[in-house]
């Protein structure tokens, strides 16, 4: 199957770590994924924030794009997936919507029918490739150790489809796919504050604290997320939410896909492993003792 | 189309929506569930069920010009959740516009400035750029505060993960086009 790739702003730059790994395990899977050609912002929850026609047009151009190029677009990012899935979903349930973003896309002379179909990375890494697969292609299986899968607000909702809403297991049956434990974690669908805890961090380190507090309970060596921006908080801020409630927490947070590379045979560099804020080296060690040192 | 007396967002695309969304909030039965879900809930001055009775009760200034809308992070645990199917994120969204039209951000809410900034950098780029997202940003809101950011950004500037160059779209007409056109259908920026 053909996928156009629409990586988002944040793979170059915060989630480069996220972009290396996609890149050797979608390499080592053998899947073919074709950038989509000059995208743009999807505007992310900013753009909403501030005008949704833009919000509605940016997307709409993407997908225009992707509509020339042919194939599902699949997205690794949980922001810019929610955004595109919701320009799709107003375009079928507003005519009116539809009529006035295909006149704006015209005045660039390009044209979407609504025909394409946005999908997430891990949408795509579980039910096209599926677990069998995945599993065929584990040469170190993470055995002993335990990952509590942290999915966020947007993988899943408002109808992220491939997953629960609310007690979603996708990443659970990825992680037990690699030879990896599946902690419990009540917090794994819950916020992490998202833009707040760049902007009121007096409220949203309290939300990551229980994040961190809940994996802990649960005996996580480390938390997988598959959004940049909940991968950013949970890492950026962990050292400041230490020093806000006297807490010492020192998970790593790794992208899904690092973790798959982990189990695929993937050197850490080519993972972007080295480029974690928070030392992944002891994660790194485990799972390549083949559970010796668990 | 107007809702106990007040019209919603103005804007040509947003006139469809509006339609929708008003229609909805009428049918809110006040079960409160979204205020209990919402993860910044107890922080709003209008939680989730009281913005509404706010906005059907005609006192949608109150809301407007308080800390709810830009409290809101977009969980969607309240659309989730909600007894009616009300799209309570949306609606949230709805307001933060609103309160950016008509004059009612505040330097203290700083997730607006937040917005703004990166609508401002995507309208001129076609993409976001991080490093001058947050080094405009943090000028804007806490010039002295920011110092303190400074260590967090350098280690990422080692690690690759925040890169000076900006990327901008290659098809500059195309964009720029498309853009010019969502102004003149209604759009603000």
């Amino acid at each position: 199957m053909k996928y156009v790739y629409f990586p988002g702003c944040t793979q170059t730059a915060t989630a480069h770590p996220y972009q290396d790994s996609i890149d050797a395990v979608v390499k080592a899977l053998g899947l073919e994924f074709q950038e989509l050609e000059d995208w743009n912002c999807c505007g992310a929850t900013a753009a909403l924030n501030v005008d949704v026609t833009l919000s509605l047009v940016l997307s709409g151009r993407n997908l225009a794009h992707a509509q020339k190029q042919g194939g599902n677009l699949v997205t690794p990012c949980s922001g810019c997936y929610a955004v595109l899935r919701k320009t799709n979903d107003y375009f079928h349930e507003f005519p009116d919507v539809r009529e006035k973003v295909q006149e704006t896309l015209a005045a660039g002379n390009l044209n979407y029918d609504g025909s394409v179909k946005v999908r997430h990375l891990l949408d795509v890494l579980i039910n096209d490739v599926g677990l069998e697969a995945i599993g065929k292609a584990v040469t170190h299986p993470l055995k002993g150790i335990k990952v509590a899968s942290y999915y966020g607000c947007q993988l899943t909702r408002p109808a992220g489809g491939f997953d629960d809403p609310e007690v979603p297991e996708t990443l659970d049956n990825l992680v037990k796919a690699l030879g990896a434990e599946p902690v419990p974690f009540p917090m794994a669908a819950q916020c992490c504050g998202a833009m707040l805890a760049a902007t009121h961090p007096e409220l949203a380190y309290g939300l990551i604290r229980r994040i961190f507090a809940s994996a802990h309970a649960g005996g996580a060596q480390c938390i997988i997320t598959a959004c940049p921006l909940c991968q950013n908080n949970l890492e950026f801020f962990q050292g400041d939410v230490n020093a806000m409630f006297g807490t010492n927490f020192k998970t790593p947070i790794v992208y899904f896909t690092q973790l798959m590379g982990l189990a695929m045979g993937i050197s850490p560099h080519e993972l972007g492993l080295d480029r974690s804020l928070i030392p992944t080296s002891e994660l790194v060690q485990t799972a390549t003792s083949g559970g010796k040192n668990a | 189309m107007t809702i106990s007396g007040r019209v919603l967002e103005a804007g040509s695309i947003t006139q469809v929506l509006e339609r929708s969304l008003g229609k909805e909030l009428t049918t809110c039965i006040q079960c409160g569930v979204c205020s209990g879900s919402c993860p910044f809930g107890q922080a709003m001055a209008y939680p989730p069920q009281r913005a509404i009775a706010a906005i059907k009760a005609g006192q949608m200034e109150r809301v407007l010009a308080s800390n709810t809308p830009w409290y809101c992070s977009a969980c969607y645990l309240c659309t989730a959740r909600c007894s009616m199917n009300i799209p309570v994120t949306d609606i949230m969204y709805m307001l933060k516009r609103m309160a950016l039209r008509e004059g009612h951000a505040r330097a203290d809410l700083k997730t607006s400035n937040l917005s703004t900034t990166m609508v401002d950098i995507i309208r001129k780029n076609g993409r976001n750029h991080e490093l001058s997202l947050l080094v405009r940003h943090n000028l804007r809101t806490n010039p002295i505060g920011q110092v303190k950011m400074a260590p967090l950004g350098l280690k990422l500037v080692r690690k690759g993960r925040l890169p000076f160059k900006a990327e901008k779209v290659e098809k500059r007409q195309e964009f720029q086009a498309v853009m010019d056109k969502t102004k003149s259908l209604g759009g603000s920026r």
